[in-house]
C-alpha cells in the first residue's frame, strides 16, 4: 500500500517555490536598474500619467518608437546622477532634461564613439567659436589648435542674431555641462528615433543647404537625388543596419555615402572617415589618411558604380577644387595687399571688398567644390566658378580703382582658339 | 491506435470508475501538438519580424514549425509504424536540437563581449524562450516511442513520466522568461511576479508526480494547480493587454506583440492543457 504523498509533494512544491522565489527576488534587487526611482521604472510606468496630458506628442512618438517595443525606459534615457551637472528633481527622481552623449553611449557606445571623433562634435562648434569656448584639454582631445581663429562673423552678429542662426546647426557639436560634446538628437529627432527619418536627405538637408554648403540641392539636381524623387517611396527605408545594399537601394542617400554600411562598406558615425579633402576651409587640403578615406567612399560607389567611372569622376573632381583654390588665392593675395597697403581697414568684415572675398571662397569656392564631388553640374558651373570669375574680376577692378590704375584688360582677340579644347563632341 | 477503439484512460484515481475518452491519448497529444506548433509557429513570425528575421538563421524556427505541425498531423491520420512514425521522430529530434541552438543564439545576442550579465538577460531578447522547442520537441519524440502499459514504475508508465518530467522542465522554462522579461521592470508592480511563482510551482509539482504512484489527492493537488495556471495565464493576458493600452487612444500593435506581449501569458494555458493531457495514464493502450 503506497501511502499517500499529497502533503509531501504539497510542502515541499510550497518550500522550494517560495525559497527559489526569495533567491530570484535578492538577486533581481542587486541587479536593480533605477533603485531611486521606483516609480519611473518600465515602461507605461508613472511618467506617463502626467505626461500623457502634458506631452502627449511626446508619448505618441515615444510609443511608436523601437526604444518602446525593446522596453527601454523613459528614465533609461533621462537618468541623472545625483551629483550631475546637468540634474534636475523631477518630483523626487533626478533627470537629465536633455539627454547628451554620454546618456546614449550607455546602450550605443560605439556610435557616441565614432561621433566624438567626428567633425559634426566639437570641431563643429569649434567653427564659429575658435578656441575661446574651449578648455586646454579640450583642445588637446579633439585635436583642435589653439590659436584657431573664430568666425568673425559669428563674433560680429549679436548673441540673439547667432542663437537663432549659426548655432542652431553649429549646436550638433555643442559643449554639454558633463564635459561631452554634440547632441545626438540633431540628426536622431526625438522621439521617436526612427530609421528612416534619419536616412532621408531631410534631416542632413536641414543644415547643409543654402548658398555656402548647397549639399541638399546639389543631391536634388543630382541623378542620386532624382531617383530618390521618383522611388524613393518603395525603399527600404527601416531595413536593419547591415543589410542596406543596391538591392533595397536603387540611388544613396546622403546618410548611405557618408556613414551607413552599404554593401560591402561598414558603417561609421565618424562622417569624415570616407572624405578625401576638408573642402570647408579657404584653401581646400587633402585630410590625413585621405587615401584611405577615398577608399571607403569608393567602396560605397562600387556597389553601384564601376571602378573606371569612380576613378574619372575623381580625378575631375580633384581638378576643380585644384581650379578653385588657385582663384580663392589670388582673392586672398590681393585682400591682404590691400590692407597691407591701407588701402582697406584691417579689421575684418569692414569694407566690402572683405565680404566679397569671402564669399570667393565660403560660397562660390565651396559650391564649386561640393557640385564637382556631388554630381551637381549647375553648382560647379554657373552657382560655382562663374560667380567665382565675376566676383574675382570685380575684386580686381576694385583693386585697380583704390591703387589708381588702369583695370587690367584681357588680350583682344575676335576668334577663339579651340585647337587645345577638349569639348569638341568624342573626345 | 484504433480509433474505433475507444480506451479507457486514467482519472480513475479521481473518480472510482475511468472516464471513457473516445480518443487514444497518444493521437490526442498528436494533435494538441500540431496544434502548438502552429501557435509557436505565430510567435515566432511576430517576434523575428520585429529585426526582419536578420540574421538569416531567424528563418530557422518559422519554417520548422509548421514542418513538424504537418508531421504530428500526419502520425495522427496515419498512425502505423514505417514513413509517418520515423518522419515524425526525426522532425522532433530536430525541434530540440533547434531548441537547443535557439537558446544559444537568444544567450550570444543577450550577451556583450562574451560575459552574460543580468542586464543583458532582461535586455528584452526572451534568452529561455526557444527552450519551447526542446519541450515541444520532447514531447513529440517521447509521443512517437512505444510505450509499455504493464512496465510501470510508480504505477505510472515510462512514457507519462517522461512527458511530466518535460512539461515540468517546460514550466521552469517558462518561469524564467516571466522573471527575466518582468525584471526589467523592477518588478514595481507586484503581479508581475505571479507567473514566476507558478512556474515554479507548477514544475515541482509535476516534477514529483512523476516519481509519486498517482492517487486521488495528488490527482486534484496536480488538477488544481494546472487551473491556477490557465487562471494565472488569462490574467497575465488580461494584465499585459490592459499596459498596452494604457495612454493613448489607438491600438499600437507593435506595443501588442512586442511591449508587453499578449500572446506569452497564454502559454500558461497551454501548459496548464498540457498538464492535465500528458497525465491520462493509460490503463490500456496498444503500442504505435
Amino acid at each position: 500500500m503506497h501511502h499517500s504523498k499529497l502533503w509531501r509533494n504539497l510542502i515541499a512544491a510550497l518550500i522550494i517555490t517560495i525559497a527559489a522565489g526569495y533567491i530570484f527576488s535578492m538577486w533581481s534587487a542587486t541587479n536593480k536598474v533605477n533603485p531611486a526611482a521606483p516609480s519611473f521604472a518600465g515602461n507605461g510606468g508613472s511618467c506617463l500619467t502626467c505626461h500623457n496630458q502634458t506631452t502627449p506628442g511626446v508619448v505618441k512618438q515615444y510609443g511608436e518608437s523601437k526604444h518602446a517595443v525593446n522596453k527601454v525606459a523613459c528614465i533609461d534615457c533621462h537618468r541623472g546622477e545625483s551629483d550631475g551637472k546637468l540634474t534636475v528633481n523631477h518630483y523626487d527622481n533626478n533627470i537629465v532634461l536633455r539627454p547628451t552623449p554620454q546618456n546614449c553611449s550607455r546602450c550605443h557606445p560605439t556610435q557616441a564613439t565614432q561621433f566624438d571623433h567626428s567633425r559634426h562634435s566639437a570641431a563643429a562648434w569649434y567653427a564659429q567659436t575658435g578656441a575661446t569656448s574651449f578648455t586646454d584639454e579640450q583642445l588637446k582631445r579633439y585635436g583642435l589648435s589653439a590659436t584657431g581663429k573664430y568666425n568673425d562673423l559669428y563674433h560680429m552678429e549679436s548673441p540673439e542674431i547667432t542663437k537663432m542662426g549659426c548655432e542652431v546647426c553649429h549646436s550638433i557639436g555643442k559643449p554639454n555641462a558633463d564635459g561631452t560634446f554634440g547632441d545626438c538628437a540633431k540628426c536622431h529627432a526625438g522621439h521617436k528615433f526612427s530609421l528612416a527619418q534619419v536616412r532621408k536627405p531631410e534631416i542632413c538637408g536641414s543644415c547643409h543647404l543654402g548658398p555656402d554648403h548647397p549639399m541638399k540641392e546639389i543631391y536634388d539636381e543630382s541623378i542620386h537625388g532624382t531617383f530618390y524623387a521618383n522611388n524613393g517611396a518603395q525603399w527600404d527605408w527601416e531595413a536593419p543596419a547591415g543589410t542596406l545594399s543596391s538591392k533595397n537601394f536603387d540611388a544613396p542617400t546622403c546618410a548611405i555615402c557618408h556613414m551607413a554600411s552599404f554593401g560591402s562598406a561598414p558603417g561609421t558615425h565618424d562622417v569624415g572617415q570616407r572624405l578625401s579633402w576638408k573642402l570647408a576651409p579657404a584653401q581646400a587640403e587633402k585630410r590625413v589618411d585621405w587615401e584611405t578615406h577615398r577608399l571607403n567612399m569608393q567602396t560605397v560607389c562600387l556597389e553601384c558604380h564601376s571602378q573606371t567611372s569612380i576613378k574619372t569622376l575623381y580625378d575631375n573632381a580633384d581638378k576643380v577644387v585644384l581650379a578653385g583654390n588657385e582663384n580663392i588665392k589670388t582673392a586672398q593675395t590681393i585682400i591682404k595687399n590691400l590692407k597691407d597697403d591701407g588701402l582697406i581697414p584691417m579689421a575684418p568684415f569692414s569694407s566690402s571688398i572683405d565680404y566679397k572675398g569671402f564669399e570667393i571662397w565660403h560660397h562660390e569656392g565651396r559650391r564649386m567644390r561640393f557640385g564637382a564631388f556631388m554630381n551637381g553640374p549647375d553648382y560647379v558651373q554657373w552657382h560655382g566658378i562663374y560667380e567665382q570669375l565675376i566676383d574675382l574680376t570685380e575684386l580686381k577692378e576694385r583693386d585697380a580703382d583704390l591703387r589708381g590704375k588702369a583695370a587690367p584688360t584681357a588680350p583682344t582677340t575676335t576668334t577663339q582658339d579651340t585647337s587645345k579644347s577638349t569639348k569638341i563632341e568624342g573626345r | 491506435m484504433k480509433s474505433s477503439m475507444p480506451g479507457p484512460f486514467s482519472y480513475h484515481w479521481l473518480t472510482r470508475k475511468p472516464i471513457q475518452v473516445p480518443i487514444d491519448k497518444t493521437r490526442l497529444i498528436l494533435l494538441y501538438l500540431s496544434i502548438n506548433y502552429l501557435i509557436v509557429f505565430l510567435d515566432v513570425l511576430i517576434a523575428h519580424a520585429l529585426n526582419r528575421f536578420f540574421p538569416y538563421y531567424e528563418w530557422i524556427p518559422i519554417i520548422f514549425s509548421p514542418i513538424a505541425a504537418l508531421s504530428a498531423i500526419l502520425l495522427l491520420i496515419k498512425p502505423k509504424p514505417g514513413f509517418t512514425k520515423a518522419f515524425n521522430l526525426v522532425t522532433n529530434i530536430a525541434g530540440v536540437v533547434i531548441g537547443i541552438l535557439g537558446f544559444g543564439f537568444h544567450l550570444q545576442a543577450a550577451s556583450a563581449g562574451n560575459v552574460v550579465s543580468f542586464s543583458g538577460l532582461t535586455s528584452g531578447n526572451p534568452v529561455f524562450a526557444p527552450l519551447a522547442f526542446v519541450a515541444l520537441g520532447s514531447i513529440g519524440v517521447l509521443t512517437t516511442l512505444d510505450d509499455h502499459p504493464n512496465l510501470k514504475t510508480y504505477g505510472l508508465t515510462q512514457k507519462t513520466r517522461w512527458l511530466l518530467l518535460t512539461t515540468s522542465f517546460w514550466f521552469l522554462a517558462t518561469a524564467l522568461v516571466a522573471y527575466f522579461d518582468h525584471a526589467r521592470t523592477g518588478f514595481t508592480n507586484s503581479f508581475t511576479w505571479i507567473p514566476v511563482y507558478m512556474g515554479i510551482f507548477a514544475a515541482i509539482i509535476l516534477l514529483l508526480q512523476a516519481y509519486s504512484h498517482p492517487e486521488h489527492g495528488l490527482s486534484i493537488l496536480l488538477g488544481i494547480t494546472m487551473i491556477l495556471s490557465v487562471i494565472v495565464g488569462l490574467l497575465g493576458f488580461a494584465f499585459h493587454l490592459s499596459t498596452d493600452l494604457a495612454g493613448r487612444g489607438s491600438i499600437q500593435w507593435s506595443r501588442i506583440f512586442y511591449q508587453a506581449p499578449g500572446l506569452v501569458p497564454l502559454l500558461f494555458c497551454d501548459l496548464g492543457i498540457w498538464g492535465v493531457l500528458i497525465f491520462l495514464d493509460p490503463i490500456k493502450e496498444p503500442p504505435l
